[in-house]
């Protein structure tokens, strides 16, 4: 089924978007939730969560791309869990390493915290700067949050050389923060 | 917070950066489809609803082809509800009412188990999955309960005459796969291990079994007579549930250091560690020309990292096939002597422990 016959469904109150939403894109969800969170049960919630979010969400919300629109739902919902998981569970997935490194790219500035939406159009900007293999090789490891190793054998390159990317790659986003006078 | 604001930040970018990333998607951890475990099937059903059910009137669409009801802490069941009764979303399905085993749609490594993909293909699609005809259906198992698929006809696959865990269900839209890997079976703490046993068939019809490191690396594989011994050490255990399990952890944390920075909480049931400060750290990475980079990071890993070498080293999964093609899973670990099948942690005599280690191959 097509992405935009799915979204008439929502708007329909069409129970069947849900299991259309299952079947096309549970799998991409999942493993999305996977990375962040690195255990099939708490995913699996993250996952069942988005469908019911974006029921609530359409109508009267119309996406474009309906599979980044519930990936970046069950991303949220999975970071959301993250924040909440019990002591034994942390670091289970990437999350909590990707966000020790991505502590590094926050701008040393002091001015009045900078709104939402012009921070998300700075962080675009800046990705439309880089290499495109530079560029993927960034959002797998912060938006997929998958693991250095995961992101080797995706592209067929060495560990290391992974690393050394996303270490130059963060220090150039927080200098790209501090140019455009971004204060978190 | 910064850190986690410049995250959130980052999963709003523009699509065409997440579908760039995502081109030539490959399949992930691809090891670990191997145990989503037990666990997973009792915890995400119970999961689900738990969450759906503690929404107050939140509108759940149903799946029965009426209108989306309304469920509010008022009107939901105390007891746990059926979960067929056409509330919820299908991501699984049962066959002739039969709770125990749930069907889901397929993944890699199941497709990939059951060799049903064409040569060459890392993932699952319409273009990479053999294509199902009449001649691959094997005798019929009854009609699906439940979820989108209700009333069709599924099939065992003519290749595994014998196995319950693989079925083709004639849907509307064609032949598809579906697969279970597990038995969904009642966890109630005092329950009795053989129960699980029994239900599995254990331990008469054990297939073949394999010893997991907690990373999903495959290490050893067992012989008949050592799955029969496992076998015969997990027999007539008593399920002492999570909270108990977990208590055993925040124990062997305080025997250890002599200090409550990691604390059994009553209230919740679970392990958690107290409030500790965070500090600036230095890693350092070397690359393959031998130039070592230091990264400066925020935050104190000491407590998780010692937390983490305390309770899970040398925790393994025991894999064990049965004859119907379910795994029989089980989560061994030493440091506080338990194994864990599904929602059931059974605790071990320091003498079976140390047998268990002996038969699994762990390093003291």
């Amino acid at each position: 089924m097509d992405d935009g016959k799915i979204v008439e469904l929502y708007h329909a109150r069409d129970e069947s978007a849900i299991s259309a939403s299952a079947e096309k894109y549970g799998r991409y969800c999942h493993s999305v939730a996977y990375g962040i969170l690195g255990n099939h049960e708490d995913a699996q919630e993250c996952v069942s969560d988005t469908y019911l979010r974006a029921w609530n969400a359409m109508p009267p919300h119309r996406p474009g791309n309906l599979r980044t629109f519930l990936g970046k739902i069950t991303r949220n919902l999975s970071l959301d869990r993250l924040d909440r998981l019990s002591a034994e569970k942390r670091g289970a997935g990437e999350g909590t390493a990707v966000l020790e490194e991505i502590a590094q790219c926050i701008p040393d500035t002091s001015a009045e915290e900078t709104d939402g939406a012009i921070l998300k159009e700075a962080i675009d900007r800046f990705l439309a700067s880089l290499s495109a293999e530079t560029r993927k090789i960034f959002v797998r490891r912060y938006w997929y949050m998958d693991s250095v190793h995961e992101i080797a054998v995706r592209y067929g390159m060495g560990e290391s050389r992974v690393k050394v990317i996303l270490f130059r790659t963060r220090n150039r986003l927080r200098k790209h923060l501090e140019k455009e006078g971004i204060t978190l | 917070m910064k850190d986690k604001k410049l995250l959130r930040a980052i999963g709003d970018i523009d699509d065409r950066y997440i579908e760039e990333a995502d081109a030539d998607a490959k399949p992930r951890r691809f090891p670990l489809y191997r145990f989503a475990a037990l666990a997973a099937s009792v915890c995400v059903v119970i999961g689900c609803v738990i969450a759906l059910l503690s929404r107050p009137s939140t509108v759940v669409p149903s799946v029965s082809g009426t209108e989306p009801m309304e469920t509010s802490p008022d009107t939901a069941p105390e007891t746990f509800p059926d979960i067929m009764d056409g509330r919820y979303p299908p991501y699984f399905f049962i066959i002739n009412g039969d709770a125990s085993v749930e069907y889901y749609a397929l993944s890699i490594w199941e497709a990939l188990r059951y060799e049903l993909l064409i040569e060459g293909a890392t993932t699952v699609s319409d273009e990479t999955l053999l294509p199902i005809t009449e001649a691959d259906l094997g005798e019929r198992m009854g009609t699906v309960t439940g979820g989108s698929l209700h009333g069709c006809t599924v099939h065992h696959a003519a290749r595994y005459p014998s196995l319950d865990s693989i079925c083709i269900v004639d849907t509307p839209d064609g032949y598809l796969y579906y697969t279970a890997s597990w038995l969904t079976l009642e966890d109630a703490i005092g329950q009795n291990s053989d129960a699980v046993l029994a239900a599995y068939g254990l331990p008469d019809f054990a297939a073949e079994a394999e010893v997991l490191s907690g990373e999903g690396e495959v290490l050893l594989a067992l012989t008949e007579a050592e799955t029969r011994e496992i076998l015969a050490i997990l027999a007539d255990k008593t399920n002492i549930g999570m909270a108990e399990n977990n208590r055993l952890y925040a124990n062997l944390w305080q025997d250890t250091y002599g200090n409550d920075d990691i604390y059994y909480d009553e209230e919740s049931g679970t392990v958690r560690e107290k409030n500790i400060p965070t500090e600036r750290k230095t890693y350092t990475y070397t690359t393959e020309d031998g130039v070592t980079v230091a990264v400066e990071v925020n935050g104190n890993t000491d407590v998780y990292e010692l937390k983490s070498a305390l309770f899970h080293t040398g925790q393994r999964q025991i894999l064990i096939a049965t004859d119907r093609g379910f795994y029989f899973t089980v989560t061994y670990t030493p440091s506080i002597r338990t194994c864990s099948v599904g929602d059931g942690y059974y605790r071990l005599s320091e003498a079976e422990s140390a047998r268990m280690n002996t038969l699994l191959k762990i390093e003291q």
